[in-house]
């Protein structure tokens, strides 16, 4: 059966778009440092692999929702960098709008408390 | 005699000492050699590994454990390669183009099977049927394989008899037919050159007043199932096969 620690793979997948948009409007960062956070975000429970981070990056960046750019950090490791572009500024909040819809239904049905659209 | 002893142990030692310069070139070269990476890619992909062996480094592991705990984070090679190119759009279009084409392949040879029936069931009929059958049954006769009307019957066939199997619910009948018959390359090859050459030499036997095997083989009927079948063929995604590196860390 499910285990209960981990997210199953589809909900994995759907929200990795709105964690990489929210995650870029704090600012730019870079792969390594993206999948970081999330995993520090949930607790561990959404395990990113490496290998499926790109791709989403490479697509959002194909849609134009985000830009990158190759730099170099401070220590001198190079590293391609992604920003939310304005594109991606207008997803976000459309976005963030179709989870916190979802959210709230299932609160209501729970019982929990809702969230402020 | 104590030096003696000791010196095979160095050399064994030197010899399985890892070295993570190189197990990152190894990995370098074995991702390059994958399709549908880009160089772009590449470089990111090797960023992002040698900044996972940092991070295990740091926390006090060694070379060796760090390289290959990185390794398996950022994944093997080949499924990378297949994550990558399951978001390119080349490769997207290179599937429907596929399916495009063994679509018209499987219609065609639905439909040279489809006459071939009709044929070899109006060929059982024997002649003098047409001098008391109806005017429009013996013009129906005369004009198989000729007129409009038999051969939109017989495109329409295979269309509906793919429904008829699917509204009968053998949706997954076709799916395991499909799976067995695109496993490889090669089978596909074989089974569609053997099908169409079989319902051609029969179509071309049951057609009187027909002459010469070459005229059979050269005619376009060939061409029409065979060229279509190199095009499929051609388009096949592949499965990547796992490398060596990878028994080692499933291991």
């Amino acid at each position: 059966m499910y285990k209960t620690s981990m997210i199953a793979k589809d909900l994995v997948a759907a929200s990795s778009k709105p964690l990489v948009l929210s995650i870029l409007a704090d600012g730019e960062s870079y792969g390594y440092e993206i999948i970081q956070k999330v995993r520090e975000l949930s607790g561990g429970q959404i395990e990113w692999s490496d290998g499926m981070l790109y791709p989403v990056l490479h697509r959002l960046e194909r849609d134009g929702l985000i830009d990158s750019q190759w730099k170099k950090s401070e220590a001198g490791r190079e590293r391609k960098y992604y920003s939310l572009a304005s594109e991606g500024q207008k997803t976000l909040i459309a976005e963030r709008q179709q989870w916190l819809t979802v959210h709230n239904s299932l609160c209501k049905l729970w019982k929990l408390k809702l969230v402020s659209m | 005699m104590a030096d003696g002893s000791q010196q095979p142990m160095q050399i064994m030692e030197t010899k399985t000492r890892f070295d993570v310069t190189v197990a990152i070139e190894k990995w370098r070269l074995e991702v390059a050699a994958q399709p549908g990476l880009t160089s772009d890619n590449q470089h990111e992909l090797e960023t992002h590994l040698r900044e996972s062996v940092d991070e295990f480094r740091k926390r006090g592991l060694n070379d060796e454990e760090s390289f290959w705990l990185a390794y398996r984070r950022v994944g093997p090679p080949h499924q990378l390669s297949e994550e990558f190119s399951a978001a390119d759009p080349r490769r997207i279009w290179r599937e429907r183009a596929f399916w495009l084409a063994l679509g018209y392949f499987a219609f065609q040879w639905l439909g040279l099977l489809c006459r071939l029936v009709l044929r070899s069931v109006l060929l059982l009929i024997p002649d003098w049927v047409g001098v008391y059958a109806p005017l429009w049954w013996s013009s129906i006769w005369m004009s198989t394989g000729t007129s409009a009307a038999f051969s939109l019957a017989v495109s329409v066939l295979p269309f509906v008899f793919l429904l008829l199997l699917v509204a009968r619910g053998r949706g997954e009948t076709i799916d395991f037919a499909a799976r067995c018959l695109l496993r490889s390359r090669r089978r596909l090859i074989l089974v569609g050159t053997v099908s169409v050459l079989v319902l051609n030499w029969l179509t071309f036997m049951s057609l009187r007043g027909s002459t010469g095997f070459a005229l059979f083989l050269a005619g376009d009927s060939t061409i029409h199932y065979l060229v279509p079948l190199a095009v499929i063929a051609w388009l096949m995604p592949i499965q990547a096969k796992p490398s060596p590196a990878e028994a080692v860390t499933n291991s």
